[in-house]
Protein backbone atom coordinates (compact mmCIF):
# COMPACT_ATOMS: atom_id res chain seq x y z
CA UNK A 1 0.00 0.00 0.00
CA UNK A 2 2.86 2.37 0.91
CA UNK A 3 4.57 1.62 -2.42
CA UNK A 4 1.38 2.48 -4.31
CA UNK A 5 0.72 5.68 -2.34
CA UNK A 6 4.29 6.87 -2.95
CA UNK A 7 4.19 5.95 -6.64
CA UNK A 8 6.91 3.29 -6.45
CA UNK A 9 7.31 1.51 -9.78
CA UNK A 10 5.95 -2.03 -9.90
CA UNK A 11 9.32 -3.68 -10.73
CA UNK A 12 10.93 -1.99 -7.70
CA UNK A 13 7.93 -2.92 -5.57
CA UNK A 14 8.27 -6.59 -6.54
CA UNK A 15 12.02 -6.45 -5.73
CA UNK A 16 11.15 -5.04 -2.31
CA UNK A 17 8.64 -7.80 -1.66
CA UNK A 18 11.10 -10.47 -2.80
CA UNK A 19 13.70 -9.01 -0.45
CA UNK A 20 11.49 -8.78 2.63
CA UNK A 21 9.43 -11.92 2.06
CA UNK A 22 10.17 -15.62 2.06
CA UNK A 23 11.97 -15.80 5.39
CA UNK A 24 11.89 -19.01 7.38
CA UNK A 25 12.66 -19.59 11.04
CA UNK A 26 14.32 -22.36 13.01
CA UNK A 27 13.91 -22.33 16.78
CA UNK A 28 16.95 -23.27 18.86
CA UNK A 29 16.34 -24.15 22.49
CA UNK A 30 18.51 -25.01 25.47
CA UNK A 31 17.97 -28.67 24.57
CA UNK A 32 19.57 -28.40 21.17
CA UNK A 33 19.82 -26.68 17.82
CA UNK A 34 16.74 -26.69 15.61
CA UNK A 35 16.81 -28.90 12.52
CA UNK A 36 16.40 -27.26 9.12
CA UNK A 37 13.53 -29.59 8.23
CA UNK A 38 11.57 -28.16 11.20
CA UNK A 39 11.74 -24.63 9.86
CA UNK A 40 8.62 -22.55 9.42
CA UNK A 41 8.23 -20.29 6.38
CA UNK A 42 6.62 -16.97 7.18
CA UNK A 43 3.61 -15.87 5.15
CA UNK A 44 4.23 -12.17 5.66
CA UNK A 45 5.86 -9.59 7.84
CA UNK A 46 9.38 -8.25 8.03
CA UNK A 47 12.45 -10.16 9.09
CA UNK A 48 13.05 -9.94 12.84
CA UNK A 49 16.52 -8.57 13.54
CA UNK A 50 17.07 -7.22 10.01
CA UNK A 51 18.50 -3.72 9.72
CA UNK A 52 15.91 -2.61 7.22
CA UNK A 53 12.83 -3.82 9.12
CA UNK A 54 12.28 -0.67 11.26
CA UNK A 55 12.79 1.59 8.21
CA UNK A 56 10.41 -0.51 6.09
CA UNK A 57 7.88 -0.53 8.93
CA UNK A 58 7.99 3.29 9.06
CA UNK A 59 7.72 3.42 5.24
CA UNK A 60 4.66 1.11 5.26
CA UNK A 61 2.89 3.00 8.02
CA UNK A 62 3.69 6.57 6.89
CA UNK A 63 0.26 7.16 5.21
CA UNK A 64 -1.44 6.24 8.51
CA UNK A 65 0.76 8.66 10.51
CA UNK A 66 0.27 11.46 8.02
CA UNK A 67 -3.52 11.12 8.14
CA UNK A 68 -3.58 11.03 11.96
CA UNK A 69 -1.08 13.88 12.38
CA UNK A 70 -3.06 16.19 10.09
CA UNK A 71 -6.10 15.78 12.32
CA UNK A 72 -4.35 16.33 15.66
CA UNK A 73 -4.39 19.98 16.85
CA UNK A 74 -1.43 19.24 19.14
CA UNK A 75 0.04 21.21 22.00
CA UNK A 76 1.50 24.67 21.25
CA UNK A 77 4.38 26.13 23.23
CA UNK A 78 6.45 29.24 22.79
CA UNK A 79 9.89 28.44 21.49
CA UNK A 80 12.40 29.48 24.13
CA UNK A 81 15.53 28.23 22.39
CA UNK A 82 15.43 30.13 19.09
CA UNK A 83 15.80 33.85 18.57
CA UNK A 84 12.36 35.24 17.73
CA UNK A 85 12.25 36.58 14.17
CA UNK A 86 11.26 40.28 13.90
CA UNK A 87 10.64 40.51 17.64
CA UNK A 88 7.62 38.16 17.77
CA UNK A 89 7.76 34.95 19.73
CA UNK A 90 7.67 31.78 17.64
CA UNK A 91 5.55 28.88 18.76
CA UNK A 92 6.00 25.22 17.99
CA UNK A 93 3.56 22.39 18.11
CA UNK A 94 4.06 18.91 19.53
CA UNK A 95 1.54 16.45 18.11
CA UNK A 96 2.16 12.91 17.03
CA UNK A 97 5.56 11.41 17.87
CA UNK A 98 6.83 8.11 16.53
CA UNK A 99 9.80 5.90 17.33
CA UNK A 100 9.64 2.80 15.08
CA UNK A 101 6.57 0.90 16.40
CA UNK A 102 5.96 3.17 19.41
CA UNK A 103 3.56 6.12 19.07
CA UNK A 104 2.67 8.99 21.33
CA UNK A 105 0.15 11.75 20.66
CA UNK A 106 -0.15 15.02 22.60
CA UNK A 107 -3.03 17.47 22.54
CA UNK A 108 -4.05 20.31 24.84
CA UNK A 109 -4.53 24.01 25.57
CA UNK A 110 -5.96 26.33 28.19
CA UNK A 111 -9.40 25.15 29.28
CA UNK A 112 -11.54 26.18 32.21
CA UNK A 113 -14.79 24.27 31.76
CA UNK A 114 -15.64 20.61 31.62
CA UNK A 115 -16.98 21.01 28.06
CA UNK A 116 -13.68 22.45 26.82
CA UNK A 117 -11.68 19.62 28.43
CA UNK A 118 -14.08 17.05 27.00
CA UNK A 119 -13.63 18.60 23.54
CA UNK A 120 -9.82 18.19 23.86
CA UNK A 121 -10.34 14.60 24.98
CA UNK A 122 -12.63 13.89 22.01
CA UNK A 123 -10.08 15.36 19.57
CA UNK A 124 -7.35 13.20 21.13
CA UNK A 125 -9.52 10.08 21.05
CA UNK A 126 -10.53 10.71 17.43
CA UNK A 127 -6.88 10.89 16.31
CA UNK A 128 -5.79 7.88 18.39
CA UNK A 129 -8.61 5.85 16.87
CA UNK A 130 -7.89 7.18 13.37
CA UNK A 131 -4.29 6.05 13.79
CA UNK A 132 -5.13 2.57 15.07
CA UNK A 133 -7.70 2.06 12.30
CA UNK A 134 -5.29 3.27 9.61
CA UNK A 135 -2.61 0.97 11.04
CA UNK A 136 -5.13 -1.89 10.99
CA UNK A 137 -5.49 -1.36 7.23
CA UNK A 138 -1.81 -2.29 6.77
CA UNK A 139 -2.17 -5.17 9.26
CA UNK A 140 -0.74 -3.69 12.47
CA UNK A 141 -2.44 -4.97 15.64
CA UNK A 142 -2.66 -2.83 18.79
CA UNK A 143 -2.76 -4.09 22.35
CA UNK A 144 -5.69 -2.32 24.07
CA UNK A 145 -4.53 -3.22 27.56
CA UNK A 146 -1.11 -1.67 27.00
CA UNK A 147 -2.31 1.46 25.19
CA UNK A 148 -2.32 4.28 27.72
CA UNK A 149 -4.14 7.59 28.20
CA UNK A 150 -2.49 10.16 30.47
CA UNK A 151 -3.84 13.57 31.39
CA UNK A 152 -2.61 16.71 33.09
CA UNK A 153 -3.57 17.67 36.66
CA UNK A 154 -5.67 20.54 35.25
CA UNK A 155 -7.73 18.11 33.13
CA UNK A 156 -7.88 15.71 36.07
CA UNK A 157 -9.67 18.39 38.11
CA UNK A 158 -12.47 18.67 35.53
CA UNK A 159 -12.86 15.11 34.25
CA UNK A 160 -12.48 12.28 36.71
CA UNK A 161 -12.52 9.16 34.55
CA UNK A 162 -11.69 9.90 30.89
CA UNK A 163 -11.52 6.91 28.57
CA UNK A 164 -9.63 6.19 25.36
CA UNK A 165 -11.72 4.11 22.96
CA UNK A 166 -9.78 2.36 20.22
CA UNK A 167 -11.04 0.44 17.21
CA UNK A 168 -8.23 -1.79 16.11
CA UNK A 169 -7.08 -5.30 15.32
CA UNK A 170 -6.42 -7.20 18.53
CA UNK A 171 -3.78 -9.92 18.97
CA UNK A 172 -6.11 -12.46 17.26
CA UNK A 173 -6.42 -10.05 14.29
CA UNK A 174 -10.11 -9.36 15.02
CA UNK A 175 -11.34 -5.79 14.61
CA UNK A 176 -12.53 -4.71 18.08
CA UNK A 177 -13.54 -1.47 19.80
CA UNK A 178 -12.32 -1.51 23.37
CA UNK A 179 -11.12 0.88 26.05
CA UNK A 180 -7.44 1.58 26.53
CA UNK A 181 -5.90 1.94 29.96
CA UNK A 182 -6.28 5.30 31.71
CA UNK A 183 -3.48 6.11 34.11
CA UNK A 184 -3.54 8.94 36.64
CA UNK A 185 -0.77 11.13 37.98
CA UNK A 186 0.31 10.74 41.58
CA UNK A 187 -1.11 14.18 42.44
CA UNK A 188 -4.41 13.86 44.20
CA UNK A 189 -6.07 16.98 42.77
CA UNK A 190 -9.64 15.76 42.94
CA UNK A 191 -9.65 14.93 46.62
CA UNK A 192 -10.27 11.26 45.89
CA UNK A 193 -7.85 8.67 47.18
CA UNK A 194 -5.13 8.04 44.68
CA UNK A 195 -4.85 4.47 43.47
CA UNK A 196 -1.16 3.57 43.13
CA UNK A 197 -2.03 0.61 40.85
CA UNK A 198 -3.29 2.94 38.10
CA UNK A 199 -0.51 5.48 38.57
CA UNK A 200 1.44 6.62 35.54
CA UNK A 201 4.63 6.22 37.61
CA UNK A 202 3.79 2.51 37.83
CA UNK A 203 3.70 2.15 34.02
CA UNK A 204 6.09 4.79 32.69
CA UNK A 205 8.43 5.52 35.57
CA UNK A 206 8.60 8.53 37.82
CA UNK A 207 9.78 11.07 35.25
CA UNK A 208 6.60 10.83 33.16
CA UNK A 209 4.31 11.33 36.13
CA UNK A 210 2.33 14.40 35.09
CA UNK A 211 1.55 15.55 38.63
CA UNK A 212 5.10 15.51 39.97
CA UNK A 213 7.06 17.22 41.37
CA UNK A 214 4.34 19.42 42.96
CA UNK A 215 2.06 16.88 44.53
CA UNK A 216 3.35 13.38 44.09
CA UNK A 217 6.28 11.75 45.76
CA UNK A 218 7.35 9.76 42.66
CA UNK A 219 10.09 12.23 41.68
CA UNK A 220 11.34 12.53 45.26
CA UNK A 221 11.63 8.74 45.55
CA UNK A 222 13.42 8.46 42.21
CA UNK A 223 15.80 11.32 43.02
CA UNK A 224 16.70 9.60 46.30
CA UNK A 225 17.41 6.43 44.32
CA UNK A 226 19.64 8.32 41.87
CA UNK A 227 21.51 9.96 44.75
CA UNK A 228 22.09 6.49 46.25
CA UNK A 229 23.50 5.27 42.90
CA UNK A 230 25.83 8.29 42.67
CA UNK A 231 27.00 7.97 46.26
CA UNK A 232 27.64 4.25 45.82
CA UNK A 233 29.60 4.95 42.64
CA UNK A 234 31.71 7.56 44.46
CA UNK A 235 32.33 5.19 47.37
CA UNK A 236 33.29 2.29 45.06
CA UNK A 237 35.67 4.43 43.01
CA UNK A 238 37.41 5.84 46.09
CA UNK A 239 37.67 2.36 47.64
CA UNK A 240 38.93 0.47 44.58
CA UNK A 241 40.82 3.35 42.93
CA UNK A 242 40.65 1.86 39.42
CA UNK A 243 43.68 2.79 37.38
CA UNK A 244 42.29 1.72 34.00
CA UNK A 245 40.74 4.45 31.90
CA UNK A 246 38.41 1.91 30.27
CA UNK A 247 37.10 0.71 33.64
CA UNK A 248 36.37 4.27 34.74
CA UNK A 249 34.68 5.10 31.43
CA UNK A 250 32.51 1.96 31.58
CA UNK A 251 31.46 2.61 35.18
CA UNK A 252 30.64 6.26 34.39
CA UNK A 253 28.65 5.23 31.30
CA UNK A 254 26.56 2.76 33.31
CA UNK A 255 25.87 5.45 35.89
CA UNK A 256 24.97 7.97 33.16
CA UNK A 257 22.53 5.50 31.57
CA UNK A 258 20.68 5.33 34.89
CA UNK A 259 20.50 9.13 35.17
CA UNK A 260 19.98 10.04 31.49
CA UNK A 261 16.19 10.28 31.53
CA UNK A 262 16.31 12.47 34.64
CA UNK A 263 18.76 14.85 32.95
CA UNK A 264 16.51 15.02 29.85
CA UNK A 265 13.48 15.95 31.95
CA UNK A 266 14.94 18.00 34.80
CA UNK A 267 18.11 19.99 34.12
CA UNK A 268 20.59 19.09 36.89
CA UNK A 269 21.16 21.73 39.55
CA UNK A 270 24.58 22.73 40.91
CA UNK A 271 24.65 20.19 43.74
CA UNK A 272 23.70 17.31 41.38
CA UNK A 273 26.46 18.29 38.96
CA UNK B 1 40.40 -12.00 2.28
CA UNK B 2 41.65 -12.26 -1.26
CA UNK B 3 39.60 -11.26 -4.30
CA UNK B 4 39.23 -14.90 -5.21
CA UNK B 5 37.80 -15.68 -1.79
CA UNK B 6 35.46 -12.71 -2.00
CA UNK B 7 34.06 -13.67 -5.43
CA UNK B 8 31.35 -16.07 -4.11
CA UNK B 9 30.28 -13.44 -1.58
CA UNK B 10 30.03 -10.86 -4.38
CA UNK B 11 27.74 -13.21 -6.31
CA UNK B 12 25.46 -13.65 -3.27
CA UNK B 13 25.53 -9.91 -2.59
CA UNK B 14 24.48 -9.10 -6.15
CA UNK B 15 21.68 -11.66 -5.95
CA UNK B 16 20.34 -10.03 -2.77
CA UNK B 17 20.53 -6.54 -4.33
CA UNK B 18 18.61 -7.90 -7.34
CA UNK B 19 15.87 -9.19 -5.00
CA UNK B 20 16.74 -12.84 -5.62
CA UNK B 21 18.15 -13.90 -2.26
CA UNK B 22 19.06 -17.59 -2.00
CA UNK B 23 16.72 -19.44 0.37
CA UNK B 24 19.48 -20.34 2.81
CA UNK B 25 20.32 -16.66 3.31
CA UNK B 26 16.81 -16.03 4.57
CA UNK B 27 16.94 -18.70 7.27
CA UNK B 28 16.53 -17.11 10.69
CA UNK B 29 17.78 -18.79 13.87
CA UNK B 30 15.75 -18.00 16.95
CA UNK B 31 17.72 -18.33 20.18
CA UNK B 32 16.52 -17.61 23.71
CA UNK B 33 18.14 -14.75 25.62
CA UNK B 34 17.43 -15.22 29.31
CA UNK B 35 15.92 -12.15 31.00
CA UNK B 36 16.01 -13.85 34.40
CA UNK B 37 15.69 -17.41 35.71
CA UNK B 38 12.13 -17.80 34.41
CA UNK B 39 11.67 -15.53 31.38
CA UNK B 40 13.45 -15.62 28.04
CA UNK B 41 13.38 -13.16 25.14
CA UNK B 42 13.54 -14.73 21.66
CA UNK B 43 16.35 -13.19 19.62
CA UNK B 44 16.50 -13.75 15.86
CA UNK B 45 19.93 -14.21 14.31
CA UNK B 46 20.19 -13.61 10.57
CA UNK B 47 22.89 -14.50 8.09
CA UNK B 48 25.85 -12.10 8.31
CA UNK B 49 25.99 -11.40 4.54
CA UNK B 50 22.24 -10.69 4.45
CA UNK B 51 22.60 -8.28 7.38
CA UNK B 52 25.45 -6.36 5.72
CA UNK B 53 23.59 -6.00 2.41
CA UNK B 54 20.38 -5.20 4.25
CA UNK B 55 22.15 -2.42 6.14
CA UNK B 56 23.29 -0.87 2.84
CA UNK B 57 19.72 -1.17 1.51
CA UNK B 58 18.30 0.52 4.59
CA UNK B 59 20.76 3.42 4.41
CA UNK B 60 19.89 4.05 0.74
CA UNK B 61 16.14 3.76 1.36
CA UNK B 62 16.06 6.12 4.34
CA UNK B 63 18.27 8.70 2.64
CA UNK B 64 16.04 8.75 -0.45
CA UNK B 65 12.87 8.87 1.68
CA UNK B 66 14.28 11.73 3.79
CA UNK B 67 15.47 13.67 0.73
CA UNK B 68 12.02 13.58 -0.85
CA UNK B 69 10.12 14.07 2.45
CA UNK B 70 8.45 10.65 2.32
CA UNK B 71 8.87 9.91 6.02
CA UNK B 72 6.81 11.53 8.78
CA UNK B 73 8.59 14.63 10.13
CA UNK B 74 8.13 13.53 13.72
CA UNK B 75 9.48 10.02 13.27
CA UNK B 76 12.66 9.63 15.31
CA UNK B 77 13.58 5.94 15.22
CA UNK B 78 16.08 4.25 12.90
CA UNK B 79 16.52 7.19 10.54
CA UNK B 80 19.66 9.28 9.96
CA UNK B 81 19.89 11.87 12.76
CA UNK B 82 17.16 10.14 14.79
CA UNK B 83 17.38 9.58 18.53
CA UNK B 84 15.04 8.56 21.34
CA UNK B 85 16.09 11.62 23.35
CA UNK B 86 14.16 14.06 21.11
CA UNK B 87 10.69 12.53 21.65
CA UNK B 88 11.42 12.13 25.38
CA UNK B 89 12.31 15.82 25.58
CA UNK B 90 9.18 16.80 23.61
CA UNK B 91 6.92 14.82 25.95
CA UNK B 92 8.71 16.15 29.05
CA UNK B 93 8.46 19.77 27.77
CA UNK B 94 4.71 19.45 27.15
CA UNK B 95 4.18 17.90 30.58
CA UNK B 96 6.19 20.65 32.27
CA UNK B 97 4.44 23.42 30.27
CA UNK B 98 0.95 22.05 31.01
CA UNK B 99 1.87 21.83 34.70
CA UNK B 100 3.21 25.38 34.85
CA UNK B 101 0.43 27.01 32.80
CA UNK B 102 -2.32 24.85 34.32
CA UNK B 103 -3.41 23.76 30.83
CA UNK B 104 -5.61 20.79 30.08
CA UNK B 105 -3.68 18.24 28.08
CA UNK B 106 -3.98 14.59 27.11
CA UNK B 107 -1.40 12.11 25.87
CA UNK B 108 -1.97 8.68 24.37
CA UNK B 109 0.63 5.97 23.99
CA UNK B 110 -0.08 3.07 21.63
CA UNK B 111 1.41 -0.38 21.90
CA UNK B 112 1.67 -2.36 18.65
CA UNK B 113 1.58 -6.15 18.93
CA UNK B 114 4.29 -8.05 17.01
CA UNK B 115 4.57 -5.01 14.74
CA UNK B 116 7.16 -6.34 12.29
CA UNK B 117 5.37 -9.68 11.86
CA UNK B 118 2.11 -8.09 10.77
CA UNK B 119 3.08 -5.47 8.16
Amino acid sequence: MACKSFGVQTDIESMFLAHVGGHSRVVNTVYGLGEEDTRVTLDGGLAQGANSSPALFIFATTPAYRYADENLPGYYMLCAHSQPPRGDLRSYCVGLLNYADDDAGLNGRAATTQEEVRRILNETNFVAEALTMSLAVVGVCTNHAKSLLLYSPSAQKLILFPALWLTTLNAEEVLMREKGLTVTSTTDTSGMTHNPESSSAQYLGAWFDWGAPKGGDAWAKQTTKIWAVTTRYGDDVSRILPSFRLTCMTASSIMYQQMKTMFTIVPPDHSTL
Amino acid sequence: MSDQQLLPILTITNLIFAGESPEIIKLEDIVPLMKDLKLARPVTCLDAIFKIVDRADRTKLTLVCQEYGLLPAKSFGFIPGGSCEWPIECVASVQQHARQEDNAAFMFLLDATSAYDTV
